[in-house]
């Protein structure tokens, strides 16, 4: 985890956005229209005091959840896709969804950890074959049918007016102090076989996750690698 | 310079004092300020977490029992606190600015009547309705230029090893009270403890608890008793705790001083098995031993027998082993012992090279336990 | 100039061979000394060996298929009398158990339990059940076990065949999210099992006949 956040702070200083994805290599999305099902996004929209503290907004991190949905349903729409949320569960139900939220945190640990933070498995080495197993299915059944699940994790936080200060003295002084960054990912699983089939990152020091355009611009970017489907060329 | 003036704003806005400066939540209080809104989509956020988590104690009973204390002790207004007992076999406590209580399992081992729950209670419910976590978080936030690297790239996916803001909240939350928040909740509860009948000395009590456990633990092992907690490091020290709590229940008006220790042997008797032998396998023998002796206050039951035996068996050495056998021996003739107390003789007895005398316990566990989960080895190793 | 870096090279490479950082490639019917203590396995797949960093301690290895947090072998090679399972975090606030050399199986598994306990902080862990077994040709035992880590929220399965030999605890354990992963991976592990031995036996491997025979 020190790893990705030196990796993350080093593309904050660059002032540049990063986006990096790894597929199922052998993965096809079945040429027709897909519904996916998409998971209830874990998003939270900051603005970070002058100490650096993330204080965490609630009217931003509602407008935030709010534009992602509506902008992964609109570039779904795109490919003639649909997208369907995952409904609030009770009982056995929720209790099955926080089984497979918790099993898919840790997968997307060990991808984050053996994928993007520079530590390597030999066995996984141009491999991507990470899986939930096929107990994802009643995911799917649950939400009245689906072919992918997608998990969306959203970061935003913005500079307060203190931290711009700081961010300012700081740069007079030839040093450099974070200012507001945004971290996404998306990850989309197999609900036949529970296979995450893809999974991309974006890490940037531009944009706005709170207003439709930038939520937009933040999910077109990140799906543009999203595998082909099995009729069109990869 | 527009920034900077803006800047100066801000650090100006950060200085104004909490939106309820009289101190009391109002009843049915939504947050209306956006520090505090934020703070509470947090806990809402991590009471979610909570409500699914593996840990939560679901016994209804005793939910029920620990709901009812709360609301004896502070009155209608318990209905906006929602209670989620933890197995974690620690002692602590925590509330959150939306009415989410923690109550960590450690601490039934470590109250032993109901005033002293109900003092742990009403504790909290004061941080609660002082809305203490907010002023700390504010605090915290004013204070936190060294704190910086909390910020967003360490919450990466939301791992187990990130610091998520909730994380970080919690952590205000739980350990970060400051001692005068703490002092004030102190006084609430001894307040809270008199109106509602109760023994208002039960506070003080807890924490001479605390502090004969500590030298315990620390004796056993062999170590001098470090000055503090790490996890109530922010809190005053439990010696000047407890003799504020002394004081201030000592000025506090006459009246009924219940101690209610009957219906909370009976409300617990249920989960004492779970709390011991959690506390057993902690490997903490000089805490584990005092609570236990505590435990035996009035007098050595069949399963406190039985437990200690479980403790010296545990660590395991010579001696320990010998003690083992003549606790467990006290143990299996009492009619209050659990059947476990003739495997662990006859476990002891093997170690100790007495093997038919061991082998033939074993086999009168297996009696009363034919279908133990360790049957097939225990069979084994009597040769049976 | 480059001797440093060869130095360097070398200093991170332990005496058997395996890196401080990161993993190495463990492969298929290899015959791997654990820990350099004698006790040989052939896995029956490729697995990940975590380096020293990342390790249990001295007298143990760790490998994984997935990463860590979704299938682990723990191969504990000669744990001697006295000492704990693994690497104490805070040896002086959260010790560890001791092993002892006088332990019986159901010992063994409790010292197991009560190390993850006291590691983790978890109350959430139980032996499901035990029973007699052999490893590497020797008298021992096996055990079930289930777990929750705090925070994490994750339910797990796990196994473990182990046995003393000379005094000394020889375990080979293995878990895994009980969703998928473990039933899916146990077999790694079983196949694992089957074939550990002692390097002192190696000569009686084969059809070679006993002395009383």
């Amino acid at each position: 985890m020190r790893r990705l956040f030196i990796l993350v702070a080093m593309m904050a200083l660059c002032g540049c956005t990063t986006v990096r994805s790894f597929a199922a290599p052998e993965h096809r999305l079945p040429d027709r229209p897909l519904t996916i099902v998409v998971m209830r996004p874990d998003v939270e929209v900051s603005w970070l005091t002058a100490g650096g503290v993330a204080q965490p907004n609630a009217d931003w991190t509602a407008s935030a959840r709010t534009a992602l949905i509506g902008a992964l349903t609109a570039e779904q729409g795109a490919r003639g896709n649909s997208v369907r949320l995952l409904g609030e569960q009770s009982g056995e139900a929720a209790r099955l969804v926080a089984d497979y939220e918790a099993l898919h945190r840790t997968v997307a640990d060990q991808i984050a950890q053996f994928k993007y933070a520079g530590m390597i498995l030999p066995t996984k080495r141009g491999k991507f074959d990470w899986t939930l197993g096929p107990g994802v299915r009643q995911l799917g059944e649950m939400a009245g049918g689906g072919d992918y699940a997608l998990f969306l994790y959203a970061r935003d936080s913005f500079a307060s007016d203190g931290r711009l200060a700081l961010q300012i003295v700081g740069a007079a002084l030839g040093g450099y102090v974070p200012g507001g960054e945004r971290f996404v990912y998306l990850s989309l699983i197999d609900l036949r076989t529970g296979d995450i089939i893809w999974f991309n990152l974006l890490a940037s020091a531009r944009g706005d996750l709170r207003d439709p355009e930038g939520a937009r611009a933040t999910i077109d970017t990140l799906m543009r690698t999203l595998p082909a489907r099995a009729g069109a060329r990869p | 310079m527009k920034r900077i003036a803006h800047a100066a704003a801000a650090v100006a806005m950060l200085c104004q004092p909490p939106a309820v400066a009289s101190g009391q939540v109002p009843v049915g209080y939504q947050p209306v300020d956006s520090d505090e809104r934020g703070l509470w989509m947090v806990m809402a956020e991590e009471e979610r977490r909570v409500r699914d988590s593996n840990f939560v104690i679901q016994d209804p009973a005793l939910n029920a029992y620990v709901r009812q204390v709360l609301c004896r002790t502070v009155g209608p207004r318990c209905a906006e606190v929602r209670i989620y007992l933890m197995r974690t076999p620690y002692f602590n406590a925590s509330m959150a600015p939306n009415g989410m209580m923690q109550v960590w399992s450690g601490l039934f081992l470590r109250t032993r009547n109901e005033a002293q729950l109900a003092a742990v209670l009403a504790h909290e419910y004061t941080h609660y309705e002082e809305q203490h976590s907010l002023r700390i978080f504010r605090d915290v936030r004013d204070k936190s230029t060294v704190l910086s690297f909390l910020s967003l790239p360490l919450s990466i996916l939301g791992g187990m090893a990130a610091t998520t803001a909730a994380q970080f909240v919690t952590l205000a939350t739980i350990f970060g009270f400051s001692r005068e928040n703490e002092r004030a909740a102190d006084r609430g509860s001894v307040t809270l403890l008199t109106r509602a009948g109760y023994d208002p000395a039960a506070a003080a009590a807890i924490w001479e608890g605390i502090e004969a456990e500590r030298e315990a633990a620390a004796a056993a092992r062999g170590r001098s008793v470090r000055p503090e907690i790490a996890l109530f490091g922010t809190h005053p020290t439990s010696r000047a705790r407890m003799e504020e709590l002394r004081a201030q229940a000592a000025a506090a008006p006459a009246g009924a001083r219940e101690s209610g220790e009957g219906p909370y042997q009976a409300a617990l008797a249920g989960s004492w098995a779970m709390l011991v032998d959690d506390q057993i396998k902690l490997n903490d023998y000089g805490a584990t031993e005092l609570l236990l002796t505590r435990l035996a206050a009035d007098g050595w039951t069949g399963s406190l027998i039985y437990a200690r035996a479980e403790l010296m068996r545990a660590r395991g050495t010579a001696d320990d082993l010998r003690h083992a056998e003549a606790w467990y021996q006290a143990a299996i003739v009492r009619p209050d012992a659990p059947a476990e107390a003739r495997r662990g003789l006859g476990l002891t007895l093997l170690r100790r090279g007495e093997v038919a005398a061991g082998r033939a316990a074993i086999a009168s566990y297996l009696e009363h336990r034919p279908n133990a989960s360790d049957g097939a080895m225990l069979r084994a190793m009597t040769g049976a | 100039m480059m001797w440093r870096w060869v130095l360097i090279a070398v200093a991170a490479v332990g005496p058997s061979g395996c890196a401080v950082f990161g993993y190495t490639l463990v492969r298929p019917g290899a015959a791997v000394d654990v820990a350099g203590s004698g006790l040989i396995v052939s896995p029956d797949r490729a697995w990940n060996r975590a380096g020293s960093i990342n390790g249990p301690g001295k007298d143990a290895e760790r490998w994984t298929l997935d990463g860590p947090a979704l299938n682990e072998l723990t191969l504990y090679a000669g744990i001697r009398d006295g000492r704990p399972l693994f690497r104490e975090e805070d040896r002086r606030d959260r010790p560890l158990p001791r092993f002892s050399a006088t332990m019986l199986p159901v010992d063994v598994a409790a010292l197991f339990e009560a190390s993850y306990r006291v590691a983790s902080g978890t109350s959430l862990f139980t032996i499901d059940a035990i029973a007699p077994d052999s490893l590497a040709g020797r008298p021992g035992f096996r055990f079930d076990y289930s777990y929750v880590l705090p925070g994490e929220e994750v339910r797990r399965k796990g196994a473990a065949t182990g046995a003393i030999v000379g005094g000394k605890l020889y375990l080979i354990s293995f878990e895994a999210p009980a969703i998928h992963y473990f039933d899916r991976d146990v077999g790694a592990y079983r196949a694992i099992v089957a074939a550990a031995r002692l390097k002192d036996d190696a000569r009686d491997v084969g059809d070679i006949p006993g002395p009383l025979t």
